[in-house]
This record gives structure tokens, C-alpha cells and sequence, in this order.
């Protein structure tokens, strides 16, 4: 397998995001034409052969996702494309969006075509202007068409996509919140069971998918899932979009094949440190990722449960020498705080008065007390929240600590 | 153009309710107690759960129309590229403090992270989209919204 192999950029800066035909001179939309003459549980072995993980941060196996929402009968299913994307530091499903929309639609013809959806959604980012109007012109495109509506491609199945823009929620990105701010309700987390792929929205089989999970289908299709599979190294397949920022010389996104280490991207991809200033440590996934020292830039970010680095959403922001920590960590329990849905109280109290003792630390008047309160809070949030959030807010934190990047705090 | 025209366009499905208040928040720069009601009527839904949705997210305001916002990202990315700088000379500006919510013409506010990191620190005001803000812009930005005021 060559080493650049391009499996979601192939087409960047060559197709125009804004006309089909565009694509279509490219080789978009061949593939979807022999998928529509196949069996869906056929398309879902390839898939799972590819051995695609989700990118949506959990790694969730695509494969097994499709099967288990294929397996339930119901007259009525859902496609969803998270493209909720708000991790900071993550920017790489706007870029997928902006740069080659078909490209995604493709991919959601052919998941909810795989799993039986008559009805698809892209739920966008509220902030995402320019990716909001591509997609749109993009599915009004594929319509006219005929690659979405009654009998796409003359074939005798029928699909529509809807596009719903979000409202400025980090949580909506969680895919039960997210399905709740469709049905126009609140966007807070549902309690699990039962499992989208079963009742998800409007009660109905459901599979939520991240829009870089999504747009890496119709390439899997083409090529074979068991081509997919070998790209990658130490246990990881695939390419990955890596956003890459902090003390750098060129930030940016990047894709790369799994299995890539940190020392490979920052200096290989990333252009190396800027001149005169020196990592501290880097943090990986967003302000929900874990912090690796130097010492540990030959670890490649993996979905492998017992790997020393998790990709998280593939941020990666390197951090000077000089940073002030007590901002930074200001900075991520502000998030948090601002963010949590407010719906359980250890998330909704402890975010909140992490924030304050974190205030209180940047200020110089950090007592005794909220040392050991510090300690307990972070122990609470990783512990006893209701959803993810929670236990998100406390990864970066604990590794401070364990780290010994703030004397305070030890 | 009134709420009720505006509503008039949208079938009446849950799928749409958040469509029809943003859209409704956009001709009339927030969501009042008589908008919720409309809204409430034609969706059939009580008042107090058309309010609970609407009051959820950041881009709805419900607590009445600003004549200018100024969104300030403090994401990690944009922290890490000195917003905090940038931040301290929005305030000094407006004579006002971040997130404080007593003025009702100026709202300065905390924002996560635009998705647009690499061109951090980014500023927002009035929707429009500032990248690379230095505390030395900060002026010369605010200063072509308040002089024709
Ligand atoms: C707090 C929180 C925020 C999340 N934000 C996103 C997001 O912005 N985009 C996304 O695709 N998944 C996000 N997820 C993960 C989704 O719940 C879901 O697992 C994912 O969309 C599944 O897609 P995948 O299997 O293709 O990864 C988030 C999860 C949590 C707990
Ligand atoms: S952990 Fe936080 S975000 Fe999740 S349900 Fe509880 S309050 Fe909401
Ligand atoms: S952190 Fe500021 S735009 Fe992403």
C-alpha cells in the first residue's frame, strides 16, 4: 500500500464543491450504482471487513453498528450524519463538507440504503455557514439528479435527506441529545438502554454516524473493504483527518493512515516546532484528550482500548514551554461548564465549581480547601456523571496532576 | 413579515420547531413571551415546553435583541493563542465585563470554538467572522460598529 494513500482528501481542490457534475468527472457516484444492484447484507460485510471505526471519537465499529440497526424490522428507519462537530480544535467534517459534499451524500445514500432508511439526516454545526450551503445545494443537486428522491438511479428504492442546522450545543454532538434537538426538544442526553440502533429517533431504528466515519464508505465500496483494512499499522486501519495546531510551523489538517505517530505529525506532516520554542506536552482529541508528554511522541493515537493514546475526535494541539497551565485549564473547565446540559448534578455543580476554584487559582488565592475539593470534584465527574460529558471534563485535568504540571495541585 | 407568516411556512412537525424559532429569532432578534406563545399555539405544544427547548441553546436568545454581540472564542486552540489578551481588551473597550448580562444594548460573550483553530484567535461580532485577532485590532474592529451609532 503506498504510504500516501488518500482515501477522504483524493479529491480536494480538484472537484468543485459546488457542482455534482463536478464530481461526477471525478468517478463520484460509479460505485453508487453497483452498490444499489447489491444485497444490503452484502454491503454491510464489506464493511465490516474494512474494519472501518467509527470517527466520531468512540472508535464504535461501523460494521456492527449497520448490523445491529439492519436486524431490527420496522416500516420506518433513520440515516443520521453527525455533523455537529464542536470539539475545540476539531475542524475536519466542516473541511469534508466544504471540500467535497457529494462525497458525504454518497456515503449516506449507501449506509441507509444498507440498513434499510427511507429518510436521512446531516445534522450541521450552527456555525458552519459555508457547509451549511454546500450540502444544501448539494442535495437539492442530487435530486435533480435522481440520485436521491422516489427510485434513485431507477433503482426501486427511494430515500430523502434533510439537512438540520444546530443551534450552538456542544452536547448535541452526543447522538441521543442530538436526536432530542431534532424532535425539537431539549438537547440533553437520553438514558441507554434501549440503543438508538433499536429506538433512536422518533422511536424508530437509528444509525448515527460521524461525517468522516460517512464520507470513507463510497472509497471502502470501491476499493473493498479488505483493501481499507490494509492501510494503517499497529493494529489501526484506515486513514484519519488530523487536525493539527499549537506551536507548529503549518497547522492544518491532515490525513493520514492509522497508526501514525505523534513524532510523524508534527514534524512530517505539521512542518516541525516553530523556531525558538519547545513542546511542553501535547494534548490529543480536543479539550476531552488526554495530554502526552514528549517522552511519548513515538505513541501512535489508536481506537485500541489498551492503547497509551486514544484518537479522541484527532485533534492534536501542541503546547509550548511557556504556556501558562492555569489559563489552559481555565480555558477547558469554562468549556465544560458552559457546555454541561445542566441535566444531572454532579456534571452540572462540579463543572461549575471547578471553575470557580480554577478562577481562583489563575488568582493566587487558591486555598487548602480547594486543593482537596479539586481532587473530589474531578473524582465525581469522572465517576458518577450521567453521559460522557462529565467523565470528559476530568481526563485533561487528571493528567495535570498526574503529570506534575502544576505544583499547586500536587 | 410576522411570527405568524413565518410559522405559516413550516408543517407542523417536531422536526421543525427549532427551524421556525431560529427563523423567527432572525426577523425579530430574539424569542419574547408573545413569540412563545404563537409558537406554543401553532405547534400545539404548552408554552413552557416551546420555551424550555428555545432557551436550551446559544443561538436562541430569549432574554430580548442586543444591538451588537461580540463572540469571543476561548476554546483551548484560541486560548493557547492568547485570546485571554484579546478578551481584556474587548472589556476595556465597553467598559463592561465578559458574560456580564446587565447591559442591554452590548452583550459580550465566551464562545467554545468555531471550528476555525487554525486562524485563532477568532472574534465574532454581529456575525461576522474576525480570524487572527491581536488585543491591537481590537479597536479598529469595534470602532467600525459603534461610530455609526
Ligand atoms: C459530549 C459528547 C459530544 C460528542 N460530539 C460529537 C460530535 O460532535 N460529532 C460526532 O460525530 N460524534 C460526537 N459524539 C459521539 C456520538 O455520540 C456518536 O458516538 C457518534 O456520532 C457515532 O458516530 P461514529 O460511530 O461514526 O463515530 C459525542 C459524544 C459525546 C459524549
Ligand atoms: S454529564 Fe453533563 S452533559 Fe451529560 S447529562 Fe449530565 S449534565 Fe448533561
Ligand atoms: S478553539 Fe477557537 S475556533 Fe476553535
Amino acid at each position: 500500500m503506498e504510504e500516501n494513500q488518500k482515501v477522504l482528501t483524493k479529491r480536494w481542490r480538484k472537484v468543485d464543491p459546488r457542482e455534482l457534475t463536478s464530481y461526477r468527472k471525478l468517478g463520484g457516484y460509479e460505485v453508487l450504482q453497483r452498490v444499489l444492484q447489491m444485497k444490503p447484507r452484502l454491503i454491510i460485510e464489506e464493511i465490516v471487513k474494512s474494519g472501518l471505526q467509527g470517527r466520531g471519537g468512540g472508535g464504535f465499529p461501523t460494521g456492527k453498528k449497520w448490523e445491529s440497526a439492519a436486524s431490527f424490522e420496522s416500516d420506518e428507519k433513520y440515516f443520521i450524519c453527525n455533523l455537529d462537530e464542536s470539539e475545540p480544535g476539531t475542524y475536519k467534517d466542516r473541511l469534508l463538507a466544504e471540500n467535497d459534499p457529494h462525497q458525504l451524500i454518497e456515503g449516506i445514500i449507501i449506509g441507509s440504503y444498507a440498513v434499510g432508511a427511507k429518510k436521512a439526516y446531516i445534522y450541521v454545526n450552527g456555525n458552519f455557514h459555508l457547509a451549511h450551503f454546500l450540502l444544501e445545494r448539494a442535495v437539492n443537486q442530487a435530486y435533480e439528479h435522481h440520485f436521491l428522491g422516489q427510485g434513485l438511479m431507477g433503482s426501486d428504492y427511494s430515500l430523502d435527506i434533510e439537512i438540520f442546522v444546530g443551534a450552538g450545543a456542544y452536547i448535541c454532538g452526543e447522538e441521543t441529545a442530538l436526536i432530542n434537538s431534532i424532535e425539537g426538544k431539549r438537547g440533553e442526553p437520553r438514558k441507554r438502554p434501549p440503543y438508538t440502533s433499536e429506538c433512536g429517533l422518533f422511536n424508530k431504528p437509528t444509525v448515527v454516524n460521524n461525517a468522516e466515519t460517512i464520507a470513507s464508505i463510497p472509497w471502502i465500496m470501491e476499493h473493498g473493504g479488505t483493501k481499507y483494512a490494509q492501510i494503517g499499522s499497529n493494529g489501526d486501519v484506515g486513514t484519519k483527518i488530523f487536525c493539527i495546531d499549537g506551536i507548529v510551523k503549518n497547522p492544518g489538517a491532515y490525513e493520514v493512515p492509522m497508526g501514525t505517530d505523534i513524532n510523524d505529525l508534527i514534524f512530517k506532516y505539521a512542518g516541525g516546532i516553530e523556531s525558538g520554542d519547545e513542546p511542553w506536552f501535547a494534548q490529543i482529541g480536543g479539550s476531552a484528550g488526554q495530554l502526552v508528554p514528549p517522552n511519548s511522541f513515538a505513541d501512535s493515537p489508536s481506537y485500541s482500548r489498551d492503547a497509551n493514546v486514544s484518537v479522541g475526535s484527532g485533534a492534536l494541539l501542541v503546547i509550548s514551554k511557556n504556556q501558562d497551565i492555569k489559563e489552559l485549564m481555565l480555558s477547558w473547565m469554562n468549556f465544560f461548564q458552559r457546555e454541561s446540559c445542566g441535566q444531572c448534578v454532579p456534571c452540572r455543580e462540579g463543572t461549575f465549581r471547578l471553575k470557580m476554584i480554577l478562577e481562583r487559582l489563575k488568582n493566587g488565592n487558591f486555598s487548602k480547601e480547594d486543593k482537596d475539593d479539586f481532587h473530589k470534584l474531578i473524582w465525581t465527574l469522572d465517576n458518577t456523571t450521567f453521559c460522557a460529558l462529565g467523565k470528559f471534563s476530568a481526563i485533561a485535568l487528571k493528567d495535570v496532576v498526574k503529570y506534575g504540571f502544576c505544583k499547586e495541585l500536587e | 413579515m410576522t411570527i405568524q407568516n413565518i410559522l405559516t411556512k413550516y408543517q407542523v412537525r417536531q422536526e421543525n420547531l427549532l427551524r421556525a424559532i431560529k427563523e423567527i429569532q432572525k426577523e425579530f432578534g430574539s424569542i419574547d413571551k408573545t413569540a412563545i406563545d404563537e409558537i406554543a399555539r401553532y405547534f400545539k405544544m404548552k408554552p413552557a415546553a416551546v420555551f424550555s427547548a428555545a432557551s436550551f441553546y446559544d443561538q436562541i436568545s430569549t432574554k430580548g435583541k442586543f444591538n451588537m454581540v461580540v463572540k469571543i472564542c476561548d476554546g483551548a486552540n484560541c486560548n493557547t493563542k492568547k485570546s485571554t489578551r484579546v478578551i481584556e481588551e474587548i472589556e476595556r473597550f465597553f467598559g463592561q465585563k465578559i458574560d456580564d448580562s446587565f447591559n442591554f444594548k452590548v452583550k459580550i460573550q465566551r464562545e467554545s470554538c468555531f471550528g476555525f483553530c487554525a486562524q485563532g484567535p477568532i472574534m465574532v461580532v454581529n456575525d461576522v467572522m474576525y480570524e487572527k485577532v491581536t488585543p491591537e485590532r481590537v479597536d479598529d474592529i469595534l470602532r467600525g460598529y459603534t461610530d455609526f451609532q
